[in-house]
């Protein structure tokens, strides 16, 4: 009916312009591509921005990834490790009565904006931090999470003994202190800088004493950091630029790192680690395990008050098959509440995988058919239940096989943790990723008194709280240990809880990527780290 | 022409209201607290209490709800829980993203949706029609999860010729005007940095475009085909014209108003964010914005996002539907 329209010899020469423009964009070389690293440039991909830069107010992982390159702080973990080295404060002691603690400070350091660092600037800080009248202190929006958990019920004051030695008054003793001051929260940021920018503004000018130094923050995209000349650990940073890329999806995260458009990544897929161990260009490193998964008890729970049904319980969960099978090869089986990489450990046999014993328990504690009751899962994926629902299933599962009826329950996450304080969780999955390596911030955090409201604080053992809180004051860290290690010996005797697994957290990297060690508490050291 | 403006206009504020009100009221029935998730949830009872004081938490909701109305007429849709800044500058940059990538998907789509249409129509059941009408179908069919990870296999991973995700090179600064990059570029005399944010465009527009490209394609056959068989194209072919004349210069114009329609509603959809797209290709717009927020319970942005959707949704229904007067004058009058 009609003919079909002839393309004229114009089409056809817009035609060839049109691919040739096209080729013309798609085949540049690689290198001219912007995210391509020149060799001096190291790019980590991380997977959710920063919400600030100033760590003292941010308890968010994706900061102190940033902040830890910037900053120094008094102490601070070894690498790859939970214990503590000299960072800002080269040495410390406390008197006799734990009230006082005296740092003596490094020499020499300056800030990225050339003042110097001494007693004075970390009084400043220090009084900032304390003092809510302070004129640096509010920042809209934020609150001091980590000073309020670990440091404002015991600070009184801090004093310039001297311009090198810093000394913190406490009212009552802290133990734990000098650990607690190895978290990022407590960096020390220039005094001028925060003077210049406020409270409010140095969480986007970070000035500190740290390897690298800021240059620029494009919200949700990257984080620019340059190498400080004038960094205090002679030879170091190794590279001459940094640059924190923020790729959201794991899997193009990946692909970005397969590119080499970023060198090394955080939180890959669990496929996607099995793919980077059979790529020759990548390889696969570890943080070390600092996060336990457990089962706990709401022992307000007139069922679970009886010690022979929690035994019955945890002897019916195959911890080892929920290891094996659910944590993607990164797991490790928990028998108690600390992580290996701890110190404070107790020395405890581990709970048996034994059904017939837990039937014969069940039977002696009048249940010989079992019973139904609810258990609650964690909603959300952590390292320590890598997929709480699977998990859960399975430890329902296996309950199952002795008669024992759980019905699996669970709900948003923040109502979770919200509801986990109540009466609510007959038992409940929970865990613990650690914030430093004192056995406070684990012990101390799980059993700090009863409370017969609240599933969490379910468990009543004053012999517990009390060789806690001797931990808490005494002076010597041998002490310490035997007092958190006989504590948690007590606690596993009760069955308060069912320690399941801690899993180390894979970290990938390009094959020439040197010196990038996975911290335990994800803040990696990218001094060290240099291209092949 | 005004006048219908206006009334059209005028109508788009009881829908405001109606989706203001019901995405108030639904984000307030789901559980979890704003302050907690505000604060964090190491929170202290007194700061938890202070913060819902001061976001006016502890007011009934009809009253929380005006004060809303009230703040966001004034552009003030309140405060990010995640990021703490004010939801308006969190919005105000990733809009221009967003738009870059419409643009690109869309242009895309137009450019070989609308010819592969034409084409189709013009040969009924050939090869060539065969062949785009399948290709509408896998542009249909085809997940754009799936899609862009391949894309960025083969581009990316294995060709090394188009990066994998980003906006603009991080060896690339631009003075910002508009916030479109590859505008910016060109518009500063950067072309470097321009080709750089083209280059950063392609995978995630081709990947974009697909859907929208097929929906596209097989109106325009539709409408083309239907527009073919009328007698003003006889009347044209007896007339002497050639094919090309008859087909686009009749054909196509004819044609044109229902393919118009499908476009406006692309491009709405585009508009409101391409969320797996922008995930994918860490596009910053507002689409892989809106996706964060939704997981972090993040209300405030949720509730502006629903709003500004649902402007910028009843905006270009708006300009189609003035296009469509535009078009077709009998409209206006109807």
């Amino acid at each position: 009916m009609f003919k079909p329209p002839r393309f004229s010899r114009s089409a056809a020469l817009a035609l060839v312009i049109t691919v040739t423009l096209i080729a013309g964009v798609l085949f540049v070389p690689g290198s001219l591509t912007g995210w391509a690293a020149a060799p001096t440039t190291f790019i980590w991909g991380k997977s959710g921005d920063a919400d600030t830069l100033d760590n003292t107010v941010s308890s968010n992982g994706e900061t102190s990834e940033v902040t830890t390159q910037i900053f120094n702080l008094l102490v601070r973990a070894k690498p790859g490790e939970t214990d503590i080295e000299p960072d800002l404060a080269t040495s410390w002691s406390v008197s006799p009565d734990g009230l006082v603690w005296t740092f003596k400070l490094r020499q020499g350091v300056t800030f990225h904006d050339g003042t110097p660092w001494n007693a004075e600037a970390a009084k400043f800080n220090f009084d900032r931090w304390a003092d809510p009248k302070n004129p640096y202190h509010a920042v809209k929006g934020f609150d001091y999470e980590y000073w309020n958990d670990f440091m404002a019920d015991a600070f009184k004051e801090a004093k310039v003994a001297d311009p090198y030695t810093l000394q913190l008054v406490l009212k009552k003793p802290n133990a734990p202190l000098v650990y607690n001051l190895s978290i990022i929260a407590f960096e020390f940021n220039s005094p001028a800088s925060i003077k210049q920018y406020g409270g409010q503004g140095i969480g986007q000018h970070p000035v500190g004493t740290g390897p690298y130094k800021f240059v620029d923050w494009v919200r949700d995209d990257h984080v620019t950091l340059v190498a400080n000349p004038s960094f205090f650990r002679k030879g170091l940073p190794k590279t001459q630029r940094v640059i924190e890329r923020v790729i959201k999806d794991n899997a193009a995260r990946f692909l970005a790192l397969k590119a080499n458009e970023i060198q090394a990544m955080e939180a890959p897929n669990p496929d996607d680690v099995k793919v980077a161990m059979r790529d020759p260009n990548l390889k696969v490193g570890y943080r070390p395990p600092f996060n336990t998964g457990w089962v706990r008890f709401n022992m307000n729970n007139l069922l679970f008050k009886d010690i022979r049904i929690r035994k019955a319980v945890a002897m019916a969960i195959n911890r080892k098959a929920i290891v094996d099978g659910l944590y993607g090869g990164y797991g490790e089986v928990a028998d108690q509440h600390m992580p290996p990489t701890m110190w404070g450990r107790a020395n405890v046999a581990p709970i048996p995988y034994d059904p017939a014993e837990s039937k014969k328990l069940l039977a002696e504690a009048m249940y010989p058919n079992g019973f139904s009751f609810d258990f609650w899962y964690i909603p959300v994926s952590r390292p320590y239940f890598p997929n709480g629902k699977d998990i859960g299933t399975a430890i329902a599962s296996d309950l199952g096989k002795v008669g024992i009826r759980a019905r699996l329950q669970t709900e948003d996450w923040a109502t979770y943790l919200k509801d986990r304080k109540t009466n609510k969780f007959p038992m409940f999955m929970i865990g613990w990723i650690g914030d430093n390596g004192d056995p406070d911030d684990w012990l101390g955090f799980f059993f700090p008194k009863f409370d017969a409201t609240n599933a969490y604080l379910s468990y009543n053992n004053p012999s517990v709280f009390d060789k806690i809180n001797a931990a808490k004051v005494a002076t010597s860290k041998a002490a310490r240990a035997e007092l958190y290690a006989e504590a948690e010996a007590l606690v596993m005797g009760d069955y308060r809880d069912v320690p399941i697994g801690h899993a180390r957290v894979p970290l990938l990297m390009r094959k020439n990527v040197q010196g990038l060690v996975g911290q335990p508490d994800a803040n990696e050291y990218m001094e060290t780290v240099w291209q092949q | 022409m005004g006048r219908y403006i206006l009334r059209r206009a005028i109508a788009l504020i009881p829908i405001l209201l109606g989706v203001s009100a019901a995405a108030f009221l639904m984000i307030h029935l789901l559980p979890g607290d704003p302050a907690t998730v505000y604060l964090g949830e190491h929170a202290t009872p007194e700061s938890i209490a202070r913060v819902q004081h001061e976001f006016g938490l502890d007011k009934p909701l009809p009253v929380q709800y005006v004060i809303y109305l009230w703040d966001a007429v004034r552009g003030n849709f309140g405060e990010s829980l995640d990021s703490h800044r004010p939801v308006i500058v969190e919005f105000w940059p990733r809009f221009p993203a967003t738009i870059e990538l419409t643009l690109g998907a869309i242009t895309i789509a137009l450019l070989v949706g609308v010819p592969i249409g034409i084409l189709s129509a013009s040969r009924p059941n050939s090869i060539p029609d065969r062949l785009g009408m399948g290709l509408a179908l896998v542009g249909v069919s085809l997940p754009v999860f799936w899609l862009g990870l391949m894309l960025v296999y083969i581009f990316s991973v294995y060709l090394h010729v188009l990066p994998t995700s980003g906006q603009l090179g991080v060896t690339y600064s631009l003075t910002s005007i508009t916030r479109i990059d590859v505008l910016d570029g060109v518009l500063t005399g950067n072309f470097a940095a321009a080709g750089d944010a083209l280059r950063h465009l392609i995978l995630p527009s081709v990947t974009l475009s697909t859907f929208s490209m097929a929906i596209i394609a097989r109106m325009t056959r539709a409408a083309m085909l239907d527009s073919l068989h009328q007698d003003y194209i006889r009347t044209a072919y007896a007339k002497g014209l050639a094919g090309k004349a008859v087909v686009i210069g009749h054909g196509l114009r004819n044609a044109l108003l229902p393919v118009i329609t499908v476009i406006g509603l692309q491009v709405g959809s585009l508009l409101t964010g391409a969320i797996l797209t922008e995930t994918i290709f860490s596009w910053p717009g507002v689409g892989r914005f809106m996706y964060d927020s939704i997981l972090f319970r993040d209300y405030p942005v949720i509730l502006a996002g629903i709003l500004l959707f649902s402007i910028v949704f009843v905006l270009v229904n708006l300009l189609v539907d003035v296009l469509y007067a535009f078009l077709d004058p009998r409209i206006r009058y109807a």
